[in-house]
């Protein structure tokens, strides 16, 4: 079958037939046909570039995309890192910022428990010095106490600590030993009801107590009077008395009375050795 | 080295309660309760000073503190004792006697105090 000559061309064109082209070159190799070919390859060769120039901008776009996309990858990359680095640097200023202020505190408080075990310290020697003065305080109180009753005690005669109603407060040893009669017995009770004066001879007046009341309110000494004490067993046993007046800052509060037995009824003068 | 304070007394509570006080302020103590003690104390250490009650067993405060000065010429004696005197005793004869004199009811700082003004700090 005879192919047309632009069924020809075509196959020419779309399959680079070379027999075909040899078929159409054959017969006459006319210039019409070189400038056809010219003129196809031209139009070939403008294709292609158009397609290679379309080709070249979108690979241009292409990389120009992707470089702004590394470069904007890379610049928030970099914000990142920035951001990240803020973040570190701030984090590590709050670090020493708690560190710094916990350091202060600690160092606070170590001065304060310094300071308070200073203190407390010093409260506890005071504490230990006070208890040591109340302890030395009350013994000496105490030695005080017992010297004085010691000396009472060592004095032989029969002694009486009056308030100034003649009242007795307070008594010896030998008060005991020789009326036989206990301190619970005799305290608050009036020395009338265990010593009294002797009447004067020829004296008939009751009130033998009244020298004694006078002394105490006048407040001068009464020594060595003639006087009787009556001890447990209702025996009267003859002696002297004396009352001394006691003073506190020049005021009478009361009397000491010393009785000295003379002899007791069927036993030797107390003074004669045993 | 530390000062050093002999105590004579024969009430172990006074010489407890001293020998607390004293060594509390720095001092070194010696305790001793008569005078024999009190002379083998001086002979072993010699003190800096006696402080000495009055009215000792075998004794009496004044009495030791005269035969000790002989050993101790120059060290300060304190009577600190019971026995309350008059003004005028401690006055006329005390103070020659001894160097100071304190009634038992003075407070240990008070005593404290005499210390210091006759030996100084310990």
């Amino acid at each position: 079958m005879a192919i047309g000559r632009a069924d020809l061309d075509r196959e020419i064109l779309d399959r680079n037939n070379t027999a075909a082209v040899r078929s159409l070159l054959g017969p006459d190799g006319g210039t019409a046909v070189m400038g056809e070919v010219r003129r196809a390859t031209d139009k070939l060769n403008e294709e292609e570039t158009a397609l290679l120039e379309t080709r070249d901008r979108e690979s241009f776009r292409q990389a120009r995309t992707i470089r702004w996309t590394v470069w904007a990858g890379v610049a928030i990359d970099l914000l990142l890192l920035a951001g990240c680095a803020w973040v570190i640097a701030d984090d590590i200023r709050a670090r020493r910022a708690a560190a710094q202020v916990l350091e202060t505190a600690n160092a606070q408080l170590e001065a304060k428990v310094t300071e308070r075990t200073a203190d407390l310290a010093a409260a506890n020697r005071q504490l230990s010095t006070d208890l040591l003065e109340r302890d030395w305080a009350n013994q000496a109180l105490e030695h005080q106490v017992r010297y004085n009753q010691v000396i009472i005690n060592a004095v032989a005669d029969l002694a009486f600590v009056l308030t100034k109603a003649l009242n007795i407060s307070r008594i010896n040893p030998a008060v005991i030993q020789l009326t036989g009669r206990e301190a619970l017995e005799l305290v608050n009770q009036p020395l009338a009801s265990v010593a009294q004066l002797a009447d004067p001879p020829g004296d008939t007046g009751p009130a033998l107590a009244d020298p004694m009341a006078r002394a105490l309110t006048d407040g001068y000494d009464l020594r060595d009077q003639p006087a009787v004490i009556a001890d447990k067993l209702g025996r009267k046993i003859p002696g002297r008395l004396s009352l001394f007046p006691l003073r506190d800052q020049n005021k009478v509060i009361g009397g000491v009375a010393i009785f000295h037995v003379v002899a007791l009824p069927g036993i030797p003068d107390r003074k004669t050795p045993l | 080295m530390k000062k050093h304070i002999l105590i004579v007394d024969d009430e172990l509570a006074i010489r407890t309660l001293l020998t607390q006080f004293l060594t509390g302020q720095g001092y070194r103590v010696t305790a001793t309760s008569t005078p024999a003690e009190a002379r083998k104390a001086v002979l072993r250490d010699p003190p800096h000073l006696v402080i000495s009650d009055l009215q000792l067993e075998d004794s009496d405060g004044l009495d030791m503190i005269a035969r000790m000065k002989s050993d101790l010429p120059d060290v300060p004696m304190m009577l600190l004792t019971g026995v309350l005197f008059d003004a005028r005793v401690i006055e006329e004869i005390l103070s020659h006697k001894v160097s100071c004199y304190l009634p038992k009811t003075t407070s240990l700082s008070e005593i404290g105090v005499e210390v210091q003004r006759l030996i100084g700090p310990p």
